[in-house]
């Protein structure tokens, strides 16, 4: 006979399957999101075999809530991966830490231009404002990424 | 008997397709287990008598979010080299890990049924006379309404951050400009011109 135990076995089996998955697939986002959406997949199903077998129903309403909320947070992570591909052309989690970005304010419109043609600014070495924009532009190897 | 074959059944590939999804090499691969643990899961869900929830696995969660996946990993352009680099240096500590985890899992199985469980606590008691769908629906709108509306705005929030996200100003896209076609006046609309034969009009 099927009883409660064996729906929590399988549910427990699938949280460390979902676990493990995003162990081993350090670089790849979207099978970290399907491992998530795995140790979901587990909590539901242990979510509604308690509702059933103790005969009460909040277990499903709240396993439609927990549903609901791993809809949503696919959505999102799924935009954010798109928008990360869209900068960097790949989707290796490794280089998640060059989302760091830019200060945010920028000094440049206070400095002449020194060729008056030209919207760029350029830097003399011995400039203060040197300091203040060391971090505003790319990095070396997000340009060398960039380059084709 | 029915119910062990059809649990069983249910249960194995439910486990293998999931062992399948972290493993393969392939994103679009391991899309499609995952789709098919998704519908075993509502098996396993329907076995039981929780039809409302199964059906929504496979709508929401199949129909929608495995579909999404499915768009997104067909749309980015994946190195299958690259990502799998990392995996065999993981794999003992994640074997490892996942062993632990496991033994944790069945330690608190284990506690659980030593104690007993208090029947007459139980918050929404299941009435066998009506149907699951409907008792779902008497309980979600009527003691969980405030939950079920946080719900909706989490979805909406969602959607809105999704869409926030990913919007990108589009060049050379032809617009309609509401205000200026309603600003028209007879006069601007049509000129009368007479031209010569054989000779255009320039607009």
């Amino acid at each position: 006979m099927i009883g409660l135990s064996h729906y929590l076995t399988v549910s427990a089996i699938l949280f460390v399957l979902g676990v493990l998955g995003i162990f081993i697939n350090r670089k790849n986002i979207i099978i970290i999101l399907m491992a998530i959406e795995l140790i979901l997949l587990s909590v539901n199903i242990n979510l509604v075999a308690f509702s059933a077998f103790l005969g009460d129903l909040v277990g499903q309403v709240f396993a439609m809530f927990v549903l609901t909320v791993a809809a949503g947070e696919a959505a999102i992570g799924l935009a954010i991966l798109v928008i990360y591909f869209r900068g960097r052309g790949t989707i290796a989690v490794d280089d998640a830490n060059r989302m760091k970005g830019r200060p945010l304010f920028a000094v440049h419109s206070l400095v002449m231009p020194a060729n008056a043609g030209s919207h760029h600014l350029t830097l003399q070495n011995g400039s203060v404002l040197n300091g203040i924009f060391a971090h505003a532009g790319p990095t070396e190897d997000v340009i060398a990424m960039a380059r084709p | 008997m029915i119910q062990a074959i059809a649990f069983y059944l249910f249960a194995t590939i439910l486990i293998a397709s999931a062992t399948l999804t972290i493993l393969s090499r392939n994103p679009v691969h391991s899309v499609l287990w995952l789709i098919l643990s998704f519908f075993n899961a509502a098996g396993l869900m329907l076995i039981i008598g929780a039809e409302f929830i199964a059906m929504l696995l496979v709508i929401v969660y199949v129909g929608a979010v495995a579909v999404l996946f499915l768009f997104v990993v067909m749309m980015l352009d994946i190195d299958f080299a690259e990502m799998r680099a990392g995996f065999v240096r993981y794999l003992p500590v994640g074997i490892l890990l996942a062993v632990v985890l496991a033994a944790e899992l069945v330690f608190a199985l284990g506690a659980w049924q030593a104690g007993s469980i208090q029947l007459a606590q139980r918050v929404a008691p299941i009435d066998p006379g009506t149907s699951n769908i409907q008792a779902i629906g008497e309980l979600l709108y009527s003691r969980y309404i405030f939950q079920f509306e946080i719900a909706g705005i989490i979805l909406l929030v969602a959607m809105i951050g999704a869409i926030v996200l990913t919007n990108r100003p589009r060049t050379g896209v032809r617009r309609q400009n509401v205000s200026a076609q309603n600003a028209r006046r007879p006069q601007d609309a049509t000129r009368l011109t007479n031209p010569e034969t054989g000779a255009g009009v320039t607009l």
